[in-house]
């Protein structure tokens, strides 16, 4: 079925739908991000009216793909056509000129605006089908209310409507029913049916499965770069989507990529001291509400989509995010309630955020100030109010030197001269200085090389070994598959599944992600 | 893959007295490093060599042209005139470097100074105060004024800049308060005034004072964890946060120490003008921002620090002086001081601009 779908429209020729060229067609595409292929010579047709989802895990590449189709991405090679005329897509401008618009996952709209204010931002002169087009999205009646009084539905609703103001011939969805209800996802599905019956396509990016099948004619599935299915819908079950988009995972494991050796997650004792639990804990940020243990001597890792409220919940435990609504923490079995950062670390907690330029590191400062910034106030001289610099320093080189970070004399370096993966061994030192009972990390191998995470995967068990609890969030499954004891999966601020011996298979846990 | 490089003979800091050498040995070792590992156009390389002498070598100009007007700019008691009178902004823009360290700004700096230079000649002319006591509250009146700012930008997250502007006129209307807006000139501890006025072993005593401060001052930013959670907050105060840093609580302190310097700046200056009379304190809003932008482009480039402070404090005073002995009308002193902040500045952003971005 796949092949035949594919070989259909791949000759490009007069074939499927119609006689007339594809809405747009991809031919080639190829974007690599230095020497990380992102994109790997793809090719999709999409027919007029015709409305095609987009799947795959986190990382397969459907972003990158829809950036390229929309001009925020220019492709290494490829070609792109629209209606049979090849496009050169150099900005999301000239893409919008070509007929082609994005409604990207995030929300960018503004609160103190009205909607009809929203919807005509960057036009210059109010357009004259505006309000047919607010009609269309059902906020006729919503047009002069301040768009923060509105849900976010709406808000998605308006950047869809500003979207279609500039009359598009392809649509490209990411995300669009994340805050959704079932009734405003009804909703939304009538405005999409709507617009395919005046040959508008629609490029339909989701993880929700059930959606998928209600709305998409065709489902393309990618992996690691590729796209690996092309598939109608029309005797799609479910399930043999979520095969798709897991068996995608598993066809691309770690090994087929060079010879990555991770820790083995081997019997280490775990003891029954639970260092961290938690109980129905819910933020301000999302629905659900987390429960689970951590024990000592345990690497735990934690998955799950995008926006699945990983980063929330460590925050949320850290002080540092959106405050907890309910729910109860305990530390060492004794009761915690998160406020700041310095009392989650007076209770030996201690968390390696998500971000590290962004959330870790000071520009400006060497990397000894960095690595002792939290741990200052223990090591002065005596008395005094002055730091100990030798002792500071002595510490920190012999940290940095246990991590192997390069380049060796890098203590008294600006941390700017410092690559990623030696930046954050910086900041795993600077928290390995500190006491602590509960380690929690947050995508600690983003942006870091095979070598360094491998080394970063060490160090977390020798942590678990000395008796502490080791949370590791990652979207990276396979990475926690091979270095963890048990994984946490979690889908909108609640851990929907636990793994961990056999069962704990990149597979699986990517069939719970969903 | 990064080894040895030979020290850069031009580094950085060699100008400096007071900068720790090893630091800046590593900091133009590293920065070499990086040089040689990513091929930099030529330009670049050339401006981050010699972008840091920019306003050291302006400052010699400058001294040129003013000896070559007038011989007797460079002679010992016209320096020591210059110093001396550098001495007290030199302290007020010391104890705003503080506050821009932290990305914070205060424009109340000026009437924190001249609101106790007023009240301090009020507390000891109008109420009899002695002049210890007098200063015990002075001092405890400058904690109060940098809690309550320090409280309305930390905690209640006020813009400073409106803060400050706010708190500057309150407190130059204080000064007409306390003095009931009469110019005061008897009852001030005359003991007082000549020890400010007074010279140890031949040097102004305001010329031993503000160095002294500005050393602690220093200290407190260079070598304390205060001083270097006060960075971190200036640099990334969100890595800050997550790095267990009480922002509010070290936000407000940073605005503590600054008018609490400020206020000290202030009672000396009652000493050395021997009167007070409302608004006509310490004239130093300008002066001492450009005394710390200048700074930020010398030693640490690119970052307000207290050695590059003094010397822009000192750059400050010496133009209105030697522009007097050059004989030019008075009020080119503006266009002076205003140039110099905008090319100091520029400076500070040519050398800087590649290295802080990432």
């Amino acid at each position: 079925m796949t092949r035949e779908a594919s070989s259909a429209v791949g000759s490009g020729g007069p074939a499927v739908l119609d006689a007339a060229p594809a809405r747009l067609s991809v031919d080639g595409a190829t974007k690599t991000y230095g020497g990380a292929v992102a994109l790997d010579d793809a090719t999709l047709r999409v027919g007029a009216g015709e409305i095609v989802a987009l799947v795959g895990h986190n990382g397969a590449g459907k972003s990158t793909l829809s950036k390229i189709i929309s001009g925020y991405e220019r492709p290494d090679t490829g070609v792109i056509s629209i209606d049979g005329d090849v496009v050169h897509l150099r900005s999301p401008k000239q893409a919008l000129g070509e007929g082609i618009a994005l409604v990207p996952q995030q929300l960018a709209v503004i609160g103190s605006m009205t909607v009809q204010q929203n919807l005509r931002l960057g036009l210059g002169a109010a357009p004259h089908d505006l309000e047919a087009v607010a009609e269309r999205v059902g906020l006729r009646s919503a047009l002069h209310t301040r768009l923060d009084r509105l849900g976010p539905a709406a808000q998605r609703l308006v950047m869809i409507g500003r979207s279609l103001l500039r009359r598009p011939k392809l649509l490209i969805l990411d995300e669009p029913t994340a805050a959704f209800s079932v009734a405003e996802t009804e909703r939304l599905f009538a405005i999409i049916r709507d617009l395919t019956a005046e040959q508008i396509s629609i490029i339909y990016i989701s993880h929700r499965l059930e959606e998928i099948i209600a709305i998409a004619d065709r489902v393309v599935g990618m992996s690691q770069g590729r796209i690996i299915t092309q598939l109608s819908t029309t005797d799609l079950t479910t399930d043999q989507l979520a095969d798709i988009i897991a068996g995608g995972a598993d066809a691309h494991a770690p090994e087929a990529q060079g010879e990555v050796t991770f820790v083995p997650a081997d019997a280490t004792p775990v003891s029954d001291r639970k260092v961290l639990e938690v109980t129905g804990l819910r933020t301000a940020a999302k629905a659900g509400a987390a429960t689970f243990t951590i024990r000592s001597g345990e690497v735990v890792g934690l998955t799950g989509l995008v926006g699945a409220g990983r980063s929330t919940l460590l925050n949320a435990l850290w002080g540092a995010g959106a405050p907890v609504l309910e729910g109860s923490v305990a530390v060492e079995e004794t009761p915690f309630t998160p406020s700041s950062p310095r009392r989650a670390m007076a209770r030996g907690l201690v968390l390696i955020p998500e971000g590290r330029q962004r959330t870790s590191l000071i520009p400006g400062m060497t990397v000894r100030e960095n690595a002792a910034l939290p741990t200052s106030r223990r090591r002065r001289l005596g008395p005094t109010p002055f730091l100990d610099r030798r002792r500071e320093r002595q510490e920190v080189a012999s940290l940095l030197a246990d991590l192997d970070t390069k380049p060796d004399r890098a203590v008294d370096m600006p941390i700017h001269a410092l690559s990623g993966g030696n930046a954050q061994k910086v900041v795993l030192a600077r928290w390995l200085m500190m006491p602590s009972d509960v380690v929690l990390l947050d995508e600690p191998c983003e942006g870091v090389d095979v070598r360094a995470r491998n080394e970063i995967h060490a160090v977390l068990r020798r942590l678990a070994d000395q008796g502490k609890g080791v949370l590791v969030s990652s979207s990276d499954v396979e990475e926690l598959v091979e270095a963890t004891d048990r994984i946490l999966v979690m889908r909108d601020g609640e851990i929907v599944a636990e793994l961990a011996g056999p069962s704990m298979t990149v597979e699986r846990v990517n069939r719970a992600c969903l | 893959m990064l080894t040895e490089h030979p020290a850069d003979p031009t580094k950085r800091g060699t100008m400096s007295t007071t900068t720790n050498s090893a630091d800046d040995v590593a900091r133009s070792a590293a920065a070499d490093a990086h040089t040689h590992d990513v091929p930099e156009p030529r330009s670049v390389v050339l401006r981050r060599r010699f972008g840091p002498w920019g306003v050291p070598v302006i400052m010699l100009l400058m001294v040129a042209v003013f000896q070559s007007q007038n011989s007797t700019f460079l002679t010992v008691d016209n320096v020591w005139t210059i110093l001396e009178s550098a001495a007290l902004p030199a302290m007020v823009a010391c104890a705003l470097t503080v506050v821009l360290v932290m990305g914070e700004f205060d424009l109340s700096v000026q009437a924190v100074a001249g609101f106790a230079t007023t009240t301090f000649a009020a507390l000891m002319a109008n109420w009899n105060y002695t002049t210890i006591t007098a200063v015990v509250i002075m001092l405890a009146v400058g904690l109060a004024i940098g809690a309550l700012t320090g409280w309305l930008v930390a905690y209640q997250g006020l813009n400073a800049l409106v803060v400050t502007i706010g708190s500057a006129s309150l407190l130059n209307g204080g000064e007409f308060l306390v003095s009931d807006s009469k110019s005061i000139s008897t009852g001030i501890d005359p003991a007082f005034v000549d020890f400010v006025r007074s010279d140890l072993v031949g040097v102004p005593v305001l010329v031993l004072i503000a160095p002294l401060v500005a050393a602690v001052l220093w200290a407190v930013l260079d070598r304390t964890a205060l001083g270097r959670e006060l960075r971190a907050i200036g640099a990334n105060r969100e890595a800050a946060l997550f790095a267990g840093v009480n922002v509010r609580r070290t936000i407000l302190i940073g605005f503590v120490i600054t008018a609490f310097v400020c206020t000290m700046a202030g009672m000396f200056y009652t000493g050395r003008a021997g009167q007070a009379y409302p608004m006509t304190g310490l004239q130093v809003l300008l002066p001492s921002f450009s005394a710390c932008f200048i700074g930020a482009a010398m030693f640490r480039v690119g970052e307000f620090n207290i050695p590059g402070t003094v010397v822009g404090a000192v750059l400050a005073s010496m133009v209105p002086n030697g522009l007097l002995l050059a004989d030019v009308s008075g009020y080119s002193t503006y266009f002076f001081q205003g140039g110099i902040l905008i090319l100091a500045v520029g400076f500070a952003r040519i050398v800087a601009g590649g290295r802080r971005s990432r």
